[in-house]
């Protein structure tokens, strides 16, 4: 044909794929021992309406699970990840499979916002020791995440300084900030790169804001 | 089936990562000193033959483990990482199949999961001398 492609239906599967592009992230035990698999369209404007979702392979003891609709979101809360090897994700429509894709259930962890950021000045020492808190330390599967802190003046626009750790305390020195200033410090998590489970950042912490003291110049 | 072809390291991390929690979470507590280990493995795939036979028989007074979350992520471990093994596996799981109730967990059945996580172990620091 004169556009190149293929004469059978390649063309419409690609297109298909295209549209009815969707994501999807996991979140173990978000719910005690319950996991949660959450999906949406790629393209906010798709007409959902008759569309449906279904998984299956990777699950214990059944073969498929299908997802609830919420608005334009699908979701699943189940304990029934085998959490090993692939799954198949399919948007139906009725009892038609239109487009699957494989997903590793593991492989696409969001986790967890983390919580309880604070900061407290230690005159002694001239730093300011920040703390946080993060559900994924009493969870049995995603336990080692890596955490991103980002803290700014809060009237300058857009100056982030970031700290990547995977402990949940630091310490930022007194010199490196500027004195009497308003600062704004939050902090979100990601699964630690090289272990079994990965994926995404999670939501940011909510912020926390501090002013750093005003320090007496030597005469 | 042959276990030498299979990905040790893979095998490792999904046991450390998901199996071990299974299979503490059986133990429920028990603690597995508390029974004399009586099977032991020499190399790593002979550890994951044994882990096999154990994680698959049915032990007297016991329900059969194999539709315990352990059991079945063990199949699958295998499954993905030992290349063919798949194909030997249609008759075990039509037995398993075949249990219906799932009687109490028995001290039997506690025993014979503490002798699958010294398995476990033992494999598992097979692999740290390599």
């Amino acid at each position: 044909g004169e556009s190149g492609y293929a004469q059978n239906g390649d063309l419409e599967d690609a297109e298909l794929d295209d549209y009815y592009s969707f994501s999807c992230y996991s979140q173990l035990e978000v719910n005690r021992s319950h996991h949660s698999l959450t999906c949406t369209f790629d393209d906010p404007d798709i007409n959902s309406t008759n569309l449906e979702l279904e998984i299956c392979g990777a699950l214990l003891e059944i073969n498929c699970l299908n997802f609830t609709k919420l608005q334009e979101v699908y979701y699943i809360k189940t304990k029934k990840f085998l959490l090993i090897g692939d799954s198949e994700i399919c948007v139906k429509l009725g009892e038609k499979s239109i487009t699957c894709k494989k997903m590793n259930i593991v492989k696409i962890v969001k986790p967890e916002a983390p919580f309880n950021i604070s900061v407290v000045y230690r005159e002694g020492a001239n730093d300011f020791v920040v703390t946080f808190n993060t559900s994924h330390l009493q969870k049995k599967y995603v336990k080692n995440l890596m955490h991103d802190v980002a803290y700014r003046q809060e009237k300058v626009e857009n100056n982030w300084m970031h700290v990547n750790l995977s402990s949940t305390k630091l310490t930022l020195l007194q010199r490196k900030l500027q004195d009497d200033a308003m600062y704004e410090i939050k902090v979100r998590s990601i699964p630690y790169s090289s272990d079994y489970f990965e994926g995404f950042w999670s939501e940011w912490s909510p912020s926390y804001h501090f002013r750093t003291p005003e320090t007496k110049r030597a005469e | 089936y042959n276990f030498t072809d299979c990905d040790f390291e893979k095998i490792k991390q999904k046991y450390q990562k998901t199996i071990y929690n299974d299979l503490k979470e059986y133990m429920n507590g028990a603690k597995s000193t508390q029974f004399n280990s009586t099977v032991s493995c020499n190399n790593k795939s002979d550890c994951l033959a044994e882990i096999e036979r154990l994680t698959f028989s049915a032990p007297r007074g016991c329900a059969p483990l194999a539709r315990e979350a352990f059991a079945l992520r063990t199949r699958a471990t295998f499954a993905l990482q030992c290349p063919g093994y798949s194909r030997t596996q249609t008759n075990n799981t039509q037995a398993a199949k075949k249990t219906k109730e799932r009687e109490i967990t028995t001290k039997k059945c506690l025993e014979q999961v503490s002798q699958l996580l010294g398995l476990w172990g033992r494999f598992c620091r097979t692999l740290w001398k390599r």
